[in-house]
């Protein structure tokens, strides 16, 4: 459904721009706030994440990305943009106990939130047996917008021991992700 | 030069986030130049994107559809195909090939103005009545294997149907691509067979016919649309 109504706003189809929204516009909202802890900006950043959206529509290739990949994509890497360019971090609030998160019911399709449960399944396991420091270092940057001087900070070690924990914990993980997808099809 | 390692860590880096401002917009030039990099970074996201699903959705602001709609408004009119239709109806039934051209020139034109990236697209057909309003503006995308339709007309005739036709751009021959049911279709998988036929077409055209599509493959004389079928990629390219 998400590639069709990509499909449609590569035609100009402003219906179809709009249905994409209702879909998809609260997770990505979510991606935008946990990065950058405030609602203001998360709603500015999908504005922007959306306009991109649309004018890249025709840009998008199935064969080669989800639609919810490279829409997130999209979200978390303005996102991240934001935060660096004006070389802050976010005022963080306590995520869990925000009432901005107040029980929206996910907008994405069985099917997306599916494919989503079962990559995040595989990551996790993947995370989960690796090295505490660099499955931290994963969850903070990926989720929460931290930069390699931010998790050297939050987790007590130097700069350039964070830059080997990421390159070292990459390969890892890569070659982890790999056996899992193998794994997957065997299945 | 990186080696293939340092680009999977460099591309890791990337998605995850951890790049300070000025490596981050120095890989994105670099990505620009690297198709293989591009690719690394497409893995790792579908590899992290697992992540998201840890994260709580939030409603937006009601007010965030409402200004993305203004933003989008001023580009749908510039590039909406009706509306240059309307502009250049005098002249453009005569000379339909320079009339498709100009229509494609003008999307990448206006187009390029708001967004640099060259659309994926690669074949167009606007489809025009003999009234000479649109009907159908057909676009091969995802790489050839999906064939969009966008109706401005469409009602299915009582006890027939309508069929898409393709004239060989090559011999001239008209050979049949597909046959419409009732209900309003907007998107085709395409087989290998029917993209070749699109490929090489230079024409498309829609004829009614018996119920089920001509027995004869053959189009019947009552054409509803036809339209000159321009190969996206190759016009781009030279504009």
């Amino acid at each position: 459904m998400l590639e069709y109504l990509l499909g449609r706003c590569a035609l100009n189809d402003q219906a179809a721009l709009e249905r994409l929204y209702d879909m998809t516009s609260s997770y990505l909202n979510g991606v935008a706030y946990r990065v950058l802890g405030s609602t203001d900006e998360s709603n500015d950043v999908l504005q922007e994440a959306f306009i991109q959206i649309w004018q890249n529509a025709s840009t998008y290739a199935a064969s080669k990305t989800k639609p919810l990949t490279w829409m997130s994509s999209i979200v978390r890497y303005r996102a991240i943009d934001k935060l660096r360019s004006e070389s802050r971090h976010q005022n963080r609030p306590d995520h869990d106990e925000d009432e901005i998160l107040n029980n929206v019911a996910s907008p994405n399709s069985e099917e997306d939130n599916y494919l989503l449960y079962r990559l995040n399944e595989q990551l996790r396991k993947c995370l989960d047996g690796m090295n505490e420091k660099f499955r931290k270092s994963v969850e903070l940057a990926y989720l929460q917008g931290f930069s390699r001087e931010e998790l050297a900070q939050v987790l007590d070690a130097n700069l350039n021991t964070v830059k080997s924990w990421l390159r070292r914990g990459s390969a890892t993980l890569k070659q982890c992700m790999e056996g899992q997808e193998e794994n997957s099809h065997v299945e | 030069m990186l080696n293939e390692s340092e680009l999977q860590e460099a591309a890791f880096e990337y998605v995850v986030g951890t790049l300070p401002a000025d490596e981050r917009a120095e890989f994105e030039a670099h990505m620009a130049r690297t198709p293989k990099l591009a690719q690394i970074v497409q893995q790792w996201e579908e590899k992290l994107v697992g992540l998201t699903y840890e994260v709580k959705p939030v409603s937006p602001d009601p007010n965030t559809l409402r200004k993305i709609k203004a933003r989008i408004a001023p580009e749908i009119q510039r590039v909406s195909k009706p509306n240059l239709l309307d502009r250049i109806l005098p002249w453009k039934w005569a000379t339909s090939v320079a009339f498709a051209l100009f229509l494609v020139v003008s999307m990448v034109h206006f187009s390029g103005i708001q967004n640099p990236t060259k659309p994926n697209a690669d074949y167009l057909a606007v489809l025009l009545d003999q009234t000479e309003q649109p009907v159908l503006t057909a676009l091969t995308a995802t790489e050839g294997s999906t064939l969009w339709l966008k109706w401005e007309k469409w009602s299915a005739p009582e006890n027939r149907s309508l069929q898409l036709w393709a004239k060989s751009r090559r011999d001239g021959e008209i050979r049949p691509l597909l046959v419409f049911g009732q209900q309003q279709l907007n998107e085709i998988t395409l087989d290998e067979a029917t993209l070749r036929l699109i490929q090489d077409s230079s024409h498309l055209i829609i004829t009614e016919e018996e119920v089920g599509g001509s027995a004869i493959d053959e189009p019947s004389d009552v054409v509803i649309a036809t339209g000159v079928c321009i190969r996206l990629k190759e016009t781009q390219g030279k504009v």
